[in-house]
């Protein structure tokens, strides 16, 4: 079995389309690094005085004086039992910060932005790879001649799902690590706090990541083991994420958002992700909310049942079919 | 020491292919000896390359009992298989790979040393272009790859489906070359071919099979009849030399410009008879029967029920044979 895996790790690093998904991951990681810098690059004094500037002027403006008396004569009524008449300025006037025109690098906010967004490129590129790499096979007929070296099925199958899980676990591990290190780089280039629980936090997204990230390869690769094309497999599954979000929001019940595959994924990956589920409808009165919360349980279960099945499905397939 | 090394019992095939039923095995009996070269000879559609791929796990029998080396497949193959090389239908090879890492893979996942892949290599005549990637092959360099593999196991039984096929005249000669070696090496070749020629030249005995069943089985000589003679007869004065001919008591038949005698042990005896009237022979060449003819001789068809029949089947799935 050891020499079957290594075999399989071996095609599968030497097909030029995955080499080619591999170097796609590593330049979205660098564009991300890159865009992340820019976009948080410090501000210059000229965006502070410009900052300065407009707070005055909002400062001066009539409405907002009048707003400021009132709320002066009346603290109470205005900003709540605990507020002082001293509050009412710091609380109407917009400050100097909210007219910088950028944020500083802060690793909470890049974890919900950026991050998230290079997680699921990746996910998709070994989507990609793990319908690639078997996909391939079946198109040039080197299954069959693997076989007939290997006539144990199930165990050519296993090579082969475990080849793709650990390369697609290792990309994604070298990808996302690669891409937080250097965000950490920058932030203490910057002089900017991490603070421990920020980091421990990008810490778990890039474990659910990798493990999201070697499931994808693994249903890609179970998924085209049936359907024997790479491209019928991504077809299906394009067919499948954007048609089931369709579905999910036609099905005529409530909370059927919980079972939207763009809402798992991002609940696995995000902490506590909140999404507008439209299939709920709140009457006046009625304590109940259309945002919900997708927790990492629920949604790796679903996305784990759904992985599930189709690898059984793969496996049963590829042990009775003929090739 | 086992009696056969390939044994099938009533063994079928039925695929289905869009509601349909395509029977490409009917109750086939197959046994092949030990050592020698034995032909599997048929017809395109006749079930040569499904039972190959049953044989070697690739299909499964809708009914029938198949062993190798004495045991019992599918279900013992593993046990069987390192014993066992094959190509079958056109083989199948990662593109992008080369012809040396392509083999080197194979090896390796039965734990075959690498030494035996540039062995395997000089063998089959591709060591000079081993590094090339596979796309960039011929058809006749992927066809000797693929041997190359099926020898990678230095194997008791080789499976060849068709090995000659896209090899120029030269590569032909080499590879039937090299299997009638290994025949007489203790290699038990099973060689499924549809070119009687081929199986004429290179095998000790053969089963014919057509539309999935045996028509017959046994030594090549006496199967096909090459004791059985025709010569082809051209002189300057056919219908003088038929008349000698006939009165010597040959059977003779006139072809246009020339003469198809029957009923000769050796061509001299034609030569003499006309030779002794003053008529001298320009050609004379036996007529080898083709495997249309013999197969048409087995089935007891004409030619026009033949040639509907092929026309009406279609190729099951993944069957080339």
């Amino acid at each position: 079995m050891i020499g079957l895996l290594s075999v399989e790790l071996n095609r599968f690093r030497s097909r030029r389309a995955i080499a080619l998904l591999v170097l796609a991951s590593v330049l979205a990681a660098v564009a991300f690094v890159g865009a992340t810098a820019w976009n948080t690059r410090p501000l210059t004094a000229a965006d502070r005085a410009d900052a300065a500037a407009q707070a005055d002027l909002e400062g001066l403006r009539p409405d907002l004086l009048q707003e400021v008396r009132t709320c002066r004569a009346s603290p109470k009524d205005f900003l709540g039992p605990d507020a002082t008449a001293d509050d009412c300025r710091a609380a109407l006037v917009p400050s100097v910060e909210s007219y910088y025109p950028r944020e500083p690098l802060k690793l909470s906010a890049v974890l919900t932005k950026e991050g998230m967004g290079l997680a699921l490129i990746v996910i998709v590129l070994m989507v990609i790879a793990g319908c690639t790499f078997t996909g391939a096979d079946w198109s040039s007929g080197s299954m069959a001649t693997q076989l007939v070296f290997e006539p144990r099925r199930t165990r050519v199958w296993l090579a082969k799902a475990a080849a793709v899980m650990l390369s697609c676990g290792l990309v994604a591990v070298v990808v996302l690590s690669g891409y937080w290190l250097a965000m950490g780089a920058l932030a203490q280039a910057r002089d900017i706090a991490m603070p421990s629980a920020h980091v421990s936090g990008v810490a778990w997204h890039v474990v659910r990541a990798v493990a999201l990230a070697m499931g994808a390869g693994l249903g890609g690769f179970a998924l085209t083991m049936i359907f024997r094309h790479t491209v019928a497999t991504l077809a299906l599954l394009f067919v499948y994420s954007v048609g089931g979000e369709i579905a999910v929001n036609l099905l005529p019940f409530e909370g059927s958002g919980r079972w939207s595959v763009g809402n798992n994924v991002l609940g696995w990956l995000a902490p506590h992700h909140r999404y507008l589920d439209a299939t709920i409808v709140c009457t006046p009165g009625e304590r109940c909310s259309s945002m919900q919360v997708m927790t990492h349980l629920e949604a790796g279960t679903f996305l784990g049942i759904l992985l599930l099945v189709a690898v059984a499905a793969s496996v049963l397939w590829f042990r009775r079919r003929d090739v | 020491m086992i009696d056969l090394v390939i044994e099938t019992h009533g063994l079928r095939k039925v695929y289905r292919s869009s509601g349909r039923r395509i029977v490409a095995v009917d109750g086939l009996d197959l046994s092949v000896p030990p050592g020698g070269v034995h032909g599997f000879l048929g017809p395109n559609g006749s079930g040569k390359t499904s039972t190959i791929k049953m044989l070697l796990g690739l299909v499964r029998p809708t009914k029938g009992e198949m062993r190798l080396f004495g045991l019992q497949v599918p279900d013992q193959l593993p046990q069987v298989i390192d014993r066992v090389g094959a190509v079958v239908e056109a083989p199948g090879f990662v593109p992008a790979f080369s012809g040396r890492k392509n083999l080197s893979l194979l090896a390796k996942s039965v734990k075959v040393p690498r030494s035996s892949v540039d062995a395997v290599l000089q063998q089959v005549g591709l060591a000079d272009r081993a590094k090339d990637h596979y796309s960039s092959y011929s058809l006749g360099m992927r066809q000797r790859l693929a041997i190359g593999a099926a020898l990678l196991k230095s194997p008791d039984l080789l499976i060849l489906d068709e090995p000659t096929n896209g090899l120029d005249p030269a590569g032909i000669r080499g590879i039937r070359e090299m299997i009638r070696g290994l025949g007489e090496s203790g290699v038990t070749v099973l060689l499924s071919s549809h070119i009687l020629a081929e199986v004429q030249q290179v095998c000790h005995s053969v089963s014919i099979v057509g539309d999935g069943r045996l028509l017959a089985a046994g030594k090549v000589d006496q199967l096909l009849g090459e004791n059985v003679s025709r010569t082809r007869v051209g002189v300057d004065d056919p219908q003088g030399a038929k008349h000698f001919l006939e009165s010597a008591g040959f059977t003779v038949s006139r072809e246009t410009d020339h003469l198809v005698v029957e009923g000769h042990e050796h061509p001299e005896q034609i030569t003499k008879v006309l030779a002794l009237k003053g008529i001298y022979v320009q050609e004379l060449a036996a007529i080898r029967p083709t495997l249309e003819s013999f197969f048409l001789k087995l089935t007891g068809r004409s030619g026009e029920d033949a040639a509907a029949d092929t026309s009406t089947p279609p190729t099951p799935p993944g069957d080339a044979s």
